[in-house]
């Protein structure tokens, strides 16, 4: 095909457009489904019995606040990079970076200190369902917000994607899982989140086409 | 893009985001000459040019809803068309490592064992080895490759979709390869 027969087959789609709202916005707007969603997670899946308790003790709010940190920082970065020269340093995405790694080290040194290794960690596969579970409609809302942008860096965007939304079930989980075994959180609590990051950024093209 | 062509492209998106075809065709214009300049600056009079402004105009076709009319457009703009060039230079890398075009291909070419190898292969093998093959298999090797059909009409006279023709398609060239004691590629 001709450039100028592509010019002319483009400018008869030319139909009215709303051009979409600054990703800052976006990213408050996809905070509040993932709030929700993570609100709804703790009452179907219940809360623990000691929550009002944990919400006193640094650990417990450290992690929470790391994870919630990872989800926002996450959504902004991915929906940031979906649009076209708006991201102006990798500073946001390193950031979600260090915090995911962040949050695996320091519950990988908890396993080693703790001295058990995996061997009490045979619950985890109920939390990881129950992350996704919680992460999905965070992330279907996600990827729908992504593909109406233009993500040049899909394997990057589709996997801050995948983090912000498994962070937000990760966040929830926190508040309904009643094991305080740092193996049970490596695997059952941030492993999707790490899992799923990396599923996303394969899976990139397709999902964001 | 100077100043002056980036406030004009910037007026030009705004109407064609408001739907304005003829601002939107001119836009697109300037945007495919910008695009060939940048490329051609970068790579030299490569023949894949009009790849990469084409590839170009229909990122930005796609990605109009995303400038926002209150930011400049030239980042937004080299953005895609930077993004374009890389992709459409890893493509051709990709085919230049992989294909080599039939007018470099030297009739002298064929090593002797190559000769050799293509001779071993009697007609009457491949007849046999293609009768060995499942029906539909059979059906689909033969249209692609003895009648010169393309995938869409077999696909269509099959009553199967392109992307199922194909993988049969793959699966018969493997079996045949097997079949004729060939090695894997």
């Amino acid at each position: 095909m001709k450039t100028e027969d592509l010019i002319r087959d483009l400018a008869s789609r030319a139909v009215p457009i709303e051009p979409l709202a600054a990703p800052a916005v976006r990213a408050f707007a996809w905070s509040g489904v993932a709030i929700a969603c993570a609100a709804a997670g703790m009452l179907v899946f219940k809360t623990r019995s000691d929550v009002g308790a944990l919400v006193h003790e640094p650990g417990f709010l450290g992690m929470a606040a790391v994870a919630l940190s990872v989800a926002w920082a996450a959504a902004t970065a991915s929906l940031v990079m979906a649009v076209p020269g708006a991201e102006r340093s990798p500073l946001l995405r390193a950031t979600v970076v260090v915090l995911t790694g962040l949050w695996t080290v320091v519950l990988a040194s908890a396993v080693v200190r703790a001295g058990h290794g995996f061997a009490l960690a045979a619950d985890w596969p109920i939390c990881f369902i129950r992350v996704l579970a919680i992460g999905l409609v965070p992330a279907i809302v996600l990827v729908g917000m992504l593909r109406r942008a233009a993500p040049l860096r899909p394997g990057w965007t589709a996997a801050l994607a995948a983090a912000a939304a498994m962070a937000t079930g990760a966040l929830a989980i926190q508040f309904i899982c009643p094991l305080n075994d740092p193996a049970h959180a490596l695997l059952g609590h941030l492993g999707p989140v790490l899992v799923m990051s990396w599923v996303g950024s394969i899976a990139a093209r397709r999902v964001l086409k | 893009m100077t100043s002056q062509q980036e406030q004009r492209a910037t007026t030009l998106i705004m109407r064609g985001q408001q739907g304005d075809p003829v601002a939107y065709a001119e836009l697109l214009t300037l945007l495919a000459a910008t695009a060939r300049q940048y490329a051609r600056n970068r790579l030299g009079d490569v023949p894949w040019l009009d790849d990469i402004a084409q590839e170009t105009l229909l990122t930005v076709h796609a990605a109009r809803r995303t400038y926002d009319p209150k930011r400049p457009f030239a980042p937004w703009f080299y953005a895609i068309l930077s993004s374009r060039l890389i992709d459409v230079l890893r493509k051709e890398r990709r085919i230049s490592s992989r294909e080599l075009g039939t007018d470099v291909l030297p009739e002298a070419a064929m090593s002797a064992n190559s000769i050799q190898e293509e001779s071993d292969i009697d007609q009457g093998r491949v007849q046999a080895a293609l009768d060995a093959l499942p029906v539909r298999q059979r059906e689909i090797v033969s249209a692609l490759k003895l009648r010169d059909e393309s995938v869409k009409e077999v696909s269509q006279r099959l009553g199967m979709s392109e992307s199922a023709v194909k993988v049969a398609a793959h699966r018969g060239y493997r079996a045949l390869r097997r079949l004729l004691g060939k090695r894997e590629p």
